[in-house]
């Protein structure tokens, strides 16, 4: 009997973690796009897919390096294995998001994002940066569509000089941010992909 | 044809799509053909209990008539043998449970995978949770209700753990939540961890093993920091309670088999996450951990298991002859004298260090089989450990020598186990012995300064010994016979 009772809580404890990890994922994100602010990305994205959570547009932002200002308490090349950094954000004259500064250090106040820094070019004093939110997912027949609809943009860019413009938004809150939709001159993915259809 | 027509047609990366998706299916259906070819063997199985049955009644009665049993015996006789086609239909109907519930649990994943646009967040988000809970109540059920139901426990339980991956990546995708598997991972195991005691659940046990190899390779090389991953002796340590219940239950048969090659498979694939670049003496750390893998497979729990459920000692055994392979070309201790030469370091590597740790590892097991007294002094298996640690040493100072030295070892053993072989009256063995000096001369081979008459001579000798050891045990089977 007491065996039971034991296997019953050890049970009922299982069963609140196994709920407790994806609300309070749910929970983490739903307070990001309440609370964070909305910034622009310009992004180039392409197509493949993942066996867990299906298909997905794979964004490649235009953003890749950021100039640091006081590399004195950089570590050296070697210990560059997935450090962690902080990027602050400013706008630049057309809306998008830029970064501005990047950081070891987590900044007290305004906007900024985490990330990692994959290395450190220690000539031009940039550090190239990796933005986490890389995956944008869409229904299994949309992806394709949509990596389709992002060839021809970037065909157009060739030929007629009328490149099309793609950006990510991402809300973000203390460094931490969710990436909302992917848009293309304006439109949003969904309704490009519903056009072509 | 007509697939290769498609690929031609849609250019290079919907073929590679296509040809992925193919090579899926072709697992698939090889699992299913394993599972098939089970079941076949299993009511083979029952249609030969049938068949004991009938005679047995015949043979009870009789036996009655003669006055050699009496009634009471005879019923006894006969309960024993009814027990025997419970269990058989309850083997069954576990293996169904497990293959049904991994196919509902697969099947979810992939109709989750869709992403479906036409659904609202908060739908989406419901349905997320709506086969966690499913697994749960199904989960209790079984602990409670059937505690005495194998099938009801096992597919239950693999229920569930199919189904926190699932919610957890559907609130992935539904968020667009940045993808670190190595983390998905390491949370799914961890909340899916009490199901292996709860329900008891050995494929759980398997799934968990095969999670945590897959967590520490992704931590390894997602991020490409060749740290070890500590966790991933934490996660097994889990599982080792489990394992050890198995030996302790007559039950747990088959289980206890896939459980002796899930281990060593294991541990092989994550020892190269111990490497720091010293590719050479990464090898050596191999030998060690071939070396403890064979060690455990010597001990007392498998010594009346069959040779092809004990993968400790198989993997073990073909592990370091490969490494032994490996070592007996010349640019192996070339290369090592070149890395010792330049860099001291080596012999406080990681890679040094954990094969010091192995081999303290694999000395103890033979101390405590020599205080047991289950060990035979000169089986050379044993020691091929101890014996490349001296042949490495002494290949820092003099390759050549080494390099000799680990093609007689590698002559030794495949004459020690011809001759095992013959003498435990095993051909498994025996080929194995005639396999390893074939791989011997087919690697002296490639050295090209043999000369090719030595080469022809060496393969033709080999040959007729083939034929010779075989036709040799085989009379002395028939001998035996008549």
């Amino acid at each position: 009997m007491k065996t039971g009772m034991i296997s019953i809580a050890v049970f009922a404890l299982m069963v609140l973690a196994q709920w407790y990890v994806p609300i309070s994922m749910i929970k983490g994100q739903e307070r990001i796009i309440e609370q964070g602010t909305s910034f622009k990305f310009k992004v180039a994205p392409i197509d493949p897919h993942d066996h867990f959570r299906g298909k997905y547009v794979w964004l490649n932002y235009d953003e890749s390096s950021v100039k640091v200002t006081s590399d004195k308490d950089w570590p050296s090349e070697s210990d560059f294995r997935n450090l962690q950094a902080y990027a602050t954000i400013r706008l630049d004259s057309a809306g998008y998001a830029t970064f501005d500064k990047i950081l070891l250090e987590k900044p007290s106040s305004g906007n900024y994002m985490r990330l990692h820094v994959n290395w450190f070019d220690n000539d031009q004093k940039l550090a190239y940066i990796n933005i986490p939110f890389d995956r944008y997912y869409m229904e299994e027949s949309k992806a394709p569509k949509a990596e389709k609809l992002y060839n021809e943009s970037f065909q157009n860019l060739q030929n007629a000089r009328n490149p099309k413009e793609a950006w990510a938004v991402i809300n973000i809150l203390d460094g931490e941010g969710v990436l909302q939709a992917l848009f293309i001159e304006g439109k949003s993915i969904e309704d490009w992909v519903q056009e072509m259809e | 044809m007509q697939s290769a027509k498609f690929i031609h047609q849609s250019g290079a990366k919907v073929g590679f799509l296509f040809k992925f998706r193919r090579l899926w299916i072709i697992d698939l259906l090889n699992e299913i053909q394993y599972f098939s070819s089970r079941m076949f063997v299993i009511s083979q199985d029952q249609e030969l209990r049938k068949n004991i049955m009938v005679n047995l009644e015949k043979d009870i009665s009789l036996l009655i008539e003669a006055g050699v049993i009496d009634q009471p015996t005879a019923i006894r006789i006969q309960q024993f043998y009814e027990k025997g086609k419970a269990e058989g239909s309850n083997r069954l109907f576990t293996i169904f449970a497990i293959l049904g519930a991994t196919l509902v649990g697969l099947g979810i994943i992939l109709l989750v995978a869709h992403n479906w646009d036409e659904l609202s967040k908060l739908t989406k988000v419901g349905f997320s949770f709506l086969p966690l809970l499913i697994g749960q109540l199904a989960s209790f059920y079984a602990m409670k209700k059937r505690p005495e139901s194998r099938g009801w426990a096992e597919g239950s339980a693999v229920f569930l753990f199919l189904a926190i991956g699932t919610s957890i990546s559907l609130i992935s995708q539904i968020y667009n939540i940045p993808g670190s598997i190595r983390l998905f991972l390491l949370s799914w195991l961890l909340i899916a961890a009490p199901l292996i005691y709860l329900l008891r659940s050995s494929m759980v046990n398997l799934l968990f093993i095969a999670g945590s190899t897959w967590f520490a390779w992704e931590n390894v090389f997602e991020n490409n920091n060749y740290t070890f991953p500590w966790l991933y002796l934490g996660l097994i340590g889990l599982t080792l309670p489990h394992y050890y219940q198995l030996f302790k239950l007559e039950r747990g048969r088959n289980f206890r088999g896939f459980h002796n090659w899930f281990y060593p498979l294991s541990f092989t694939i994550i020892l190269g996450s111990v490497g720091e670049n010293n590719d050479e003496v990464l090898l050596f750390t191999y030998m060690n951990l071939f070396g403890l893998l064979y060690q455990i497979g010597q001990l007392s729990f498998f010594e009346n298991a069959r040779l092809r459920i004990n993968g400790w000692k198989i993997i073990g055994s073909l592990g370091m002859v490969v490494i032994l392979l490996l070592s007996s070309f010349h640019w192996f201790w070339e290369d090592l004298f070149l890395l010792s030469k330049n860099d001291l370091n080596i012999w406080i590597s990681r890679e040094m260090l954990s094969s010091f740790a192995l081999m303290l590892i694999t000395a103890t097991i033979i101390l405590f089989r020599f205080k047991r007294n289950n060990i035979r002094l000169f089986e050379i298996q044993d020691y091929l450990f101890l014996a490349f640690f001296l042949v490495f040493i002494l290949g820092v100072l003099q390759a050549e020598l080494a390099q000799l030295l680990c093609n007689l070892l590698l002559l030794a053993l495949g004459l020690l186990l011809i001759k095992k072989g013959n003498r435990i009256n095993h051909l498994g063995v025996l080929n194995y012995g005639l396999l390893i000096l074939t791989a011997l001369v087919v690697c002296r081979f490639f050295d090209t300064h043999l000369s090719f008459i030595i080469r022809g001579l060496l393969f033709i000798a080999l040959g007729f010994g083939f034929f010779y050891a075989n036709y040799h045990l085989l009379k002395k089977r028939k001998a035996r016979e008549i």
